[in-house]
């Protein structure tokens, strides 16, 4: 028998979480990847809000609904002249009253490497099942939920969107390359079809899946030694060490999430 | 990479002399970075014979084992022929400058029936000075197109042989103000002057 039992039901599990998630704070990552056929920088950062706590016996805490609100910054760079076809100016030729007819040479154009910065910010809400764990380090217990499988997120929309946002922005990139005017439309789409929501999806999918595959919720954190305020004087506070916790979801007349703590003078 | 400056003539840029006196002529090539430098040698040659001249002489200057070249390093001409001096893509900005016995020229300073020209590559407004003695200055207005539409296209790359003058006689530029399409060159001649440069005046503003 325990010494002490805490439970919390459904209601306080909700508030635990509201907690636990203001508590994470925002999760950054930074990195490399391919986007199609090109390789990107990138920086992400996730925070985590919202969502229902669900208690399922035996040992199941389902998250529904969680909102992971990310922003993802890349930048790619290429060589332009690997997208577009060579062009060239043509010759270009003139009288001149008092030196004659001159003629320009044909030029043509070496198409530079460009770099292709793009950000994006949206969310994204899933739902999967937690496991209690409980953890003693550094003299500190804590009791987390820890997600059990990676959900499928759904990045779809937010592939489609990245698209129109790299189009957008190799469109104010490319504009203030001399001479891109006549193939400007011709590169832009070039870049964006090489990419293609799949290579979005490739890159999105592997940055922000981390970030929901390692989620950790800290419900209770309590110091392993304890003090014990004196009821009324001259009693002394008494300290006590916490020696063992226990968490599990558990279903009697409803269903709660139990702690078993037992702790020695 | 096409910044308006006859100073230093890059791949978008052209410049031309019309020899009109029989002679030998010796130039140089230089970039910007040795200007300051001791003058090299003149290792290029004009030859200029009696003739009725108005032909165009050609000059692909390129950079070789770190050094400018002129292609053909020797040219026969005839009084009253043009040479025109343009650089491939890879070219640092240069100058051309040269010497007879009885004169000198240098393309970052125009002078009498020299001209320059520049293809512009960016759309924009350019207000271009001398940057010697602000003697005289101009505007030239790049208008950009629909690269969408392709009777814009069709139309623009037509246009892009077509070329635009400006004659600089003295302290005056003929039309002051002209407009054209980016990817057009604008042809700037000089009538009369004592030295003059074509220059972005946002690069020599203080």
């Amino acid at each position: 028998m325990p010494d002490v039992i805490a439970a919390v039901d459904e209601g306080g599990a909700n508030d635990l979480l509201q907690d636990a998630e203001a508590t994470l704070g925002t999760l950054s990552d930074s990195g490399s990847g391919s986007l199609g056929p090109f390789t990107a920088n990138w920086s992400a950062s996730a925070t985590f809000s919202g969502g229902t706590a669900d208690l399922i016996a035996p040992n199941t805490v389902r998250l529904t609904d969680v909102r992971m609100d990310y922003t993802v910054s890349f930048t790619f760079s290429f060589d332009l002249s690997s997208i577009i076809p060579d062009f060239c100016l043509p010759q270009v030729c003139l009288d001149i009253p008092f030196i004659g007819r001159v003629c320009t040479p044909k030029i043509c154009i070496n198409w530079p490497t460009v770099t292709i910065p793009v950000s994006h910010s949206s969310f994204v809400k899933f739902t999967a099942d937690f496991n209690p764990t409980v953890t003693l380090s550094g003299g500190v217990w804590k009791v987390d939920v820890v997600i059990a499988g990676v959900p499928s997120l759904q990045l779809g929309p937010a592939a489609a969107a990245i698209i129109l946002a790299i189009g957008a922005a190799a469109a104010l990139v490319l504009f203030a390359i001399p001479f891109i005017g006549p193939v400007l439309a011709i590169a832009v789409a070039a870049i964006t079809a090489a990419i293609g929501v799949a290579g979005v999806l490739g890159l999105l999918g592997p940055i922000l899946s981390p970030f929901v595959a390692g989620l950790r919720f800290t419900v209770y954190e309590q110091p392993q030694l304890f003090e014990i305020l004196p009821a009324a004087p001259p009693d002394a506070a008494v300290n006590v060490t916490l020696t063992a916790i226990t968490a599990a979801v558990v279903s009697t007349d409803e269903d709660e999430l139990v702690l078993n703590v037992d702790f020695s003078p | 990479m096409s910044t308006l400056d006859s100073r230093s003539l890059t791949y978008v840029n052209t410049f031309g002399r019309r020899f009109g006196e029989p002679g030998e002529i010796r130039y140089r090539l230089v970039t910007a970075a040795v200007a300051c430098q001791p003058a090299p040698d003149l290792p290029f040659t004009i030859e200029v014979a009696r003739g009725e001249g108005g032909e165009q002489h050609d000059v692909t200057v390129r950079l070789r084992e770190d050094e400018l070249v002129a292609e053909p390093p020797k040219l026969s001409i005839a009084a009253g022929d043009l040479v025109l001096w343009h650089s491939v893509a890879s070219t640092p900005g240069y100058a051309v400058q040269g010497e007879s016995k009885e004169a000198r020229f240098d393309s970052s300073l125009l002078t009498s029936e020299t001209l320059y020209t520049h293809a512009f590559g960016v759309p924009g407004d350019y207000e271009w000075t001398d940057a010697a003695n602000r003697s005289v200055s101009g505007a030239v207005k790049v208008g950009s197109l629909d690269s969408g539409d392709p009777k814009q296209c069709r139309e623009w790359m037509e246009a892009l042989a077509r070329g635009t003058l400006v004659v600089i006689e003295g302290d005056r530029a003929d039309p002051p103000e002209v407009s054209v399409l980016a990817g057009q060159t604008v042809f700037f001649a000089v009538s009369a002057a004592e030295g003059i440069t074509i220059t972005d005046a946002r690069l020599i503003e203080t």
